[in-house]
């Protein structure tokens, strides 16, 4: 009688809303199922049924948790029902009964209209309906019980509610988790859920039910606990105490997950063939394609070798990563892919090179380690002049000045100076890194480096060097705000003044009469001689065509270029930039070469971009006296 | 008024806390990850500052305001708190204007200061270029988003009224937008999402100013019809209880007439698309492997390809090295203008239109039952690093399904198109295996491209190297969390293969493949030039060049050998679902020795001013298209708009 009675007053007071749920669920999968018929990649109206139930079917079961129980006991009614002689657990049930069985009802409309919109191609059968249906109810039963559970939590459960959110989507998207391992996801899978007709996901299915009766349990038990005294306290608004705990509990799952997402250490992935090279320590392994390369890579492993070793000690760094060298028989000499998603990763053609591109190529192997080791930190602009100048004179002497040959000192310092010259004389080595590359690309900007570790070993001795190397590039920086607060802690001009005992002014002064001392050297001299007397012009014509138009004019007022500069080529780079900036270098997938004349539309650019794009140009040059393009001149353009 | 609006804003501090709560938590997770002071302004508002509008980031945006203006009213009619308000000596007007207004203040206030955080993040990167900040932009974001959520308020306001109809009725709204995105491409200003339309001039954001006055008047509107409704609806204790059973019953009947027309108008739209709610027309045929659904029209093309299914199906199975043998339901019936075939687990649909050969039809129907094998093989292992390693499930679909149903020709020409791409875009795997790929090229490439690797693949690996892959791949001690590049290291180092080696194979077998090509088929684009045309449609006209040589220079461009037909592809429009980019053919005209190519853009495909688009052609007939890299576009809207 009790539970008649019961069960009629839930119905006359929620029956209406029930009934405006069932069709606004109605009309929401019909309009589903028809937006599936048109969409370009459906293949079953039955993908209805894992859309809604990942979308509004949510919704739905908050609602009616909302209308069932949250109403009843924020408000405090259910006093009223719980003086009446049937006790607290008969009312509960059923709610409880009445939210399951309306859920189960709204499953089966469901999978009945889903029914309606399907043709002979769906291969509709009563199994595999019964089997669509069991999951739907399963998955509706964990819905419902966490719902029940949390609606009986007060104003706790909007806090519950996005920490099983923020559960869900962890779990669904961490990369570092397999969502397939828990039930309740391996048995919505996208393509499982719908599509398996033959195997039944019993286990899956059943640890979903243990999930769902455990939230059943708990709603019970929080509603029972201290005869319902839990329940009325959580009924009350919370106190600044309830949102510190609740703050410090979600900054704790936060950090857990935080630690779960960057817990993803392991071995990297060796080469697997027989023409690879091994070493040991350091771990090197190159990858040579064929026999008829392998005595130039053993040469070049070597080179490798001599520099890693040492540095280990040097910068008293316990450990390094291990380094994955790869050739590529068919690339130009300076075309290098370069990656530390798996300790280092180089790959370049090395067949054809010099000693100074080996230097180059042994410089980036450097640099990947050393960036890895500093978790990615070094390459930050503060610090990047440091990467670039201190990986190249290692490369270049081992730490020794003495090894330094005078043809990589020359080619090294000419860049360098041709830079310098153009840079304003307030630039910072520090400050102005990444518009230093950007304007004159790495090839330059790291000779530039070079150079000053170069004065500074000169001036300094070899040691300061070292020290500078230490001070930047040996410790391994985090990945948090608390990390980039330790490591900002010290300004760099600071740092390397503790490192060297050298001020700033004192440093960049003595670096630049360097630079100005070395540009009369004859070897230095013949290689700034190769650079045609030009500067690059880089202009948009105002056209009904966006076109770039870029050239050459003299920087010494004369009206055309001696035969000297025959073999130089004159090249235009260009891409495509965001729209916001960010460090970017061109590639040579689009240039367009001209011979290197005084002719300020050499190279004419039309309709490539639109009116509102952002374009990189760059004008280089490419000559004997240089094993790296030259950069002339650089812009980022906005399309008019 | 702003005593009213003092004391709103006062009792909206509880939801107040919660949203600045989860600003704080969105906060500290990424506080918590990362060095944020090496953030650009690029990569801090990658997603809210994307090409076009972000679903996610929209949806986010509109459930704060609707929850938001769902604290103005209900509670206060329920616990007939209202009648305090309607007590004072002020009108009604005042209490509605001074709720809105205070929730709009409450998300201007929250959103302020979310930027503002933003801000400071910003101005602790140091560096010369990662460090710049875009006044403009931002600037522009704030008071865009401001509006935006002032707006959604004015439609949570008027939804509140409904309670849960209201909410349903809003899904509703969602669910046509995402329908009329799927028909028409775009829904263009009857979504209100796109206020949140990203285009950019430059570094300069440019909002959707038409979309944002349209929607503005039209949420002027609702809180008109709002304030009609909550001004007259009484609180419960003044005897809204007993109205409200009766306006509950209206509401009740109204709501069913609605929901019944409704549904059925949409069945009704489904039934029309599918000749039936159960589509009796249809055939079925089964064989060992396979049960078919058919029209009856196409029963000569069935035949021919049941006839061939099991042997097919057999002999893919012998290639992969698997006797584990899944039973596949094909709908032959399926209709649509985006491809030939789709297959997810064990179910696959075709359109017969797509092709007029039977042979081709039972090539599809063997590169489908490939994805099916992959998937069955591979524990779906090569659908969780999709994006890595697409090019090869296409690869491998269309290099087994060709061996096993030649279409010599088909091939060819396939090849040619990838080979040209190849060199022309200087394509290598680490473009092919980035997630990037489809956006950056043509993701038909996917096919050709990954046709050709699979095929190095195998003279590298073996035969058997193909099954062996899945099965690596789909082993249960895999780690989960691989990135693209070690994932494929990882599984083929574990079938004892090199990527390197396959790869360096790759290299040479597409150079010699583009050196036997005719490529006096494959013209170059140049100087394009786009223009709004006074009704509204956009032309795109390009003139055509010679292809290059050998050794990269243009040769004459030869007109006896243009190819079969241009086209034109207009990047996607849709937000909310995903759609198939549209594609418009082009018309070629000669002036003397000049050939450009015209094509022309409804207006409808251009909606704003900017667009990304790419120029292509079929060099031979019935050949697939050969896509030139993406470009932007600029079309100003007629000065009629």
């Amino acid at each position: 009688m009790a539970t008649r009675a019961l069960l009629g007053k839930d119905l006359r007071e929620h029956g209406l809303a029930a009934l405006g749920l069932l069709l606004g669920g109605f009309a929401l999968v019909a309009l589903a199922i028809a937006q599936n018929r048109a969409a370009a990649f459906s293949m079953s109206p039955f993908e209805v049924v894992r859309f809604a139930l990942i979308t509004f079917v949510p919704l739905i079961v908050l609602t009616v948790g909302n209308r069932l129980v949250v109403r009843e006991y924020l408000s405090g009614t259910r006093q009223f029902v719980e003086a009446l002689p049937v006790g607290t657990s008969l009312p509960l049930t059923i709610k409880y009964l009445l939210g399951a069985g309306f859920l189960i009802l709204l499953g089966v409309l469901l999978i009945a209209l889903c029914t309606l919109g399907s043709s002979a191609a769906d291969d509709v059968t009563a199994p595999w309906l019964a089997l669509l249906l069991a999951k739907t109810v399963v998955i509706l039963l964990l819905y419902w019980s966490i719902v029940f559970c949390f609606s009986l939590c007060g104003h706790l459960r909007i806090m519950l509610y996005l920490s099983v959110l923020g559960i869900a989507a962890l779990i669904a998207w961490s990369p570092g988790i397999d969502s397939s391992r828990f039930a309740p996801f391996n048995l919505m899978d996208r393509d499982l859920f719908v599509f398996e007709r033959d195997v039944v996901p019993v286990a899956d299915m059943l640890w979903t039910l243990v999930i769902a009766a455990a939230f059943t349990a708990g709603g019970f038990l929080i509603a029972r606990l201290g005869n319902g005294a839990v329940v009325e306290r959580l009924a009350k608004p919370m106190s600044r105490r309830d949102f510190v705990v609740l703050g410090v509990l979600a900054a704790a799952g936060l950090t857990l997950g935080g630690l779960i997402a960057e817990d993803q250490s392991r071995d990297p992935i060796r080469f697997g063939t027989n023409t690879v090279l091994r070493n040991i320590d350091p771990a090197i392994e190159m990858y040579y394609a064929a026999e008829a390369y392998r005595g130039r890579s053993e040469a070049f492993m070597l080179l490798v070798k001599e520099a890693e070793a040492p540095l280990q000690t040097v910068l008293g760094i316990e450990s390094l990563p291990v380094v994955r060298l790869a050739l590529r028989p068919g690339r130009e000499p300076h075309d290098i892919d370069y990656g530390t998603l798996d300790g280092v990763y180089v790959a370049a053609n090395w067949m054809e090179h010099d000693s100074y591109d080996d230097a180059v190529l042994v410089a980036v192997v450097l640099h990947g380690l050393l960036s890895a080791r500093t978790g990615g930190r070094a390459p930050f602009e503060p610090h990047h002049w440091v990467l670039d100048g201190f990986t190249r004179w290692w490369a270049e002497t081992l730490g020794d000045p003495a090894r330094l040959r005078n043809s990589h000192r020359d080619e090294l310092l000419a860049r360098a100076a041709f830079v310098a010259a153009r840079l304003d004389e307030d630039a910072d080595l520090v400050s102005t890194w990444q518009l230093v590359a950007d304007r004159f690309g790495y090839p330059s900007a790291e000779a530039l480096a070079f150079s000053a570790m170069h004065y500074l070993s000169e001036s300094a001795g070899s040691n300061a060097v070292l020290a500078v190397g230490r001070a930047f590039l040996s410790e391994p920086v985090g990945a948090s705000i608390l990390a980039s607060a330790a490591d900002r802690r010290r300004p760099s001009w600071q740092r390397f003044t503790d490192a060297t005992g050298i001020s700033r002014d004192d440093f960049l002064r003595g670096w630049a009469q360097s630079l100005a001392n070395a540009t009369r050297e004859p070897g230095v001299a013949s290689k700034l001689a190769a650079v045609p007397p030009i500067e690059a012009v880089i202009d948009v014509a105002d056209d009904a065509v966006p076109t770039i138009i870029a050239g050459y004019r003299a920087t010494h007022g004369s009206t055309s270029l001696s035969d000297a500069y025959a073999d130089t080529r004159c090249i235009l780079r260009h891409g495509p930039l965001s729209a916001f900036d960010y460090e970017f270098d061109v590639d040579d997938e689009d240039e367009l070469e001209a011979p290197c004349a005084l002719d300020e539309q050499a190279h004419t650019l039309r309709g490539r971009y639109a009116s509102g794009d952002r374009v990189y140009v760059a004008l280089e040059m490419e000559s004997p006296a240089f094993h790296q393009p030259l950069r002339l001149d650089s812009r980022r353009l906005n399309i008019p | 008024m702003i005593s009213l609006i003092w004391k709103e804003l006062r009792q909206l501090l509880p939801i107040a806390w919660l949203w600045f709560a989860i600003i704080l938590i969105g906060y500290a997770s990424r506080f918590i990850g990362k060095r944020i002071d090496e953030e650009t302004f690029g990569s801090w508002f990658e997603n809210l500052l994307a090409v076009g509008s972000d679903p996610m980031i929209a949806a986010v945006a509109a459930v704060v305001g609707l929850v938001t203006a769902w604290a103005l009213f209900p509670r206060e009619v329920d616990d007939s708190t209202i009648d305090f308000l309607r007590a004072l000596p002020v009108s009604r007007v005042s209490v509605f204007v001074a709720k809105y207004i205070a929730a709009v203040v409450l998300i201007a206030i929250l959103t302020v200061l979310s930027y503002g955080i933003d801000a400071v993040v910003l101005a602790w990167n140091p560096e010369s270029i990662g460090g710049r900040f875009y006044g403009q932009a931002f600037a522009t974001m704030l008071w865009r988003d401001i509006v935006f959520s002032a707006i959604i308020v004015a439609h949570g306001v008027l939804i509140s009224w409904f309670r849960v109809l209201g909410l349903v009725v809003y899904a509703l709204y969602l669910l046509g937008v995402a329908w009329l995105e799927s028909q028409a491409g775009g829904a263009g200003v009857f979504s209100v999402l796109s206020i949140l339309s990203n285009e950019f001039d430059g570094s300069r954001l440019v909002v959707d100013l038409r979309a944002i006055v349209i929607h503005v008047l039209v949420a002027f509107f609702v809180l008109l019809i709002a304030y009609f409704l909550w001004s007259r609806t009484p609180s419960m204790r003044a005897g809204g209880k007993r109205r409200s059973v009766s306006a509950k019953i209206a509401r009740g009947l109204m709501s069913l007439a609605a929901f019944v027309a409704v549904g059925l108008a949409l069945l009704q739209i489904t039934a029309t698309e599918n000749g039936g709610l159960i589509d009796d027309s249809l055939e079925v045929a089964t064989t060992a492997h396979y049960r078919f659904a058919f029209h009856p029209s196409d029963t000569p093309t069935v035949e021919y390809v049941l006839g061939h299914a099991d042997d097919d199906f057999q002999r893919l199975a012998d290639l992969l090295g698997t006797d584990e043998l899944p039973r596949v339901r094909v709908n032959l019936a399926a209709a649509s203008e985006h491809a030939a075939g789709l297959a997810t687990w064990k179910t696959i649909r075709m359109d017969l239109d797509t092709f007029e050969a039977d042979v081709s039809q039972r090539r599809v129907l063997s590169h489908e039952t490939v994805h099916v094998m992959q998937s069955v093989l591979s524990n779906r292992a090569l659908a969780r690093h999709y994006a890595a390693t697409r090019f090869f499930v296409e690869g491998m679909a269309q290099y087994l399904s060709f061996i096993v149903v030649p279409e010599v020709e088909r091939r060819a020409s396939n090849r040619a198109i990838a080979a040209v791409a190849w060199k022309r875009q200087d394509i290598r795997f680490e473009d092919l295996s980035d997630a990037e790929f489809a956006s950056r090229f043509d993701p038909d490439l996917y096919y050709s491209l990954g046709d050709l690797w699979t095929e190095s693949f195998v003279s590298v690996c073996g035969e058997a190297a193909i099954g062996d892959f899945l099965r690596a791949a789909g082993r249960d001690d895999v780690p989960r969390n691989l990135v693209g590049p070690v994932f494929w290291r990882d599984t083929l180092g574990t079938i004892g293969c090199e990527l390197e080696e396959v790869n360096e194979r790759f290299r040479t077998d597409m150079l010699a493949l583009y050196e036997s090509t005719d490529r006096s088929r494959f013209p170059r684009f140049d100087g394009v030039e786009v223009t709004r045309l006074d009704d509204g449609r956009v032309q795109v006209v390009s003139e055509l060049m010679g292809p290059e040589d050998g050794a990269g220079d243009t040769l004459p461009l030869d007109v006896n050998q243009l190819p079969a037909r241009f086209t034109i592809r207009v990047g996607g429009l849709a937000s909310l679902v995903a759609t198939v980019d549209p594609v418009f053919r082009g018309r070629v005209e000669r002036e003397g020795d000049d050939v450009r190519v015209v094509y022309e853009l409804p207006a409808r495909a251009v909606p704003r001013t900017r667009f990304e688009y790419q120029l292509g052609f079929a060099p031979y007939a019935d050949s697939r298209v050969w896509y030139d890299t993406r470009r932007t576009g600029s079309a100003s809207r007629p000065a009629s708009e």
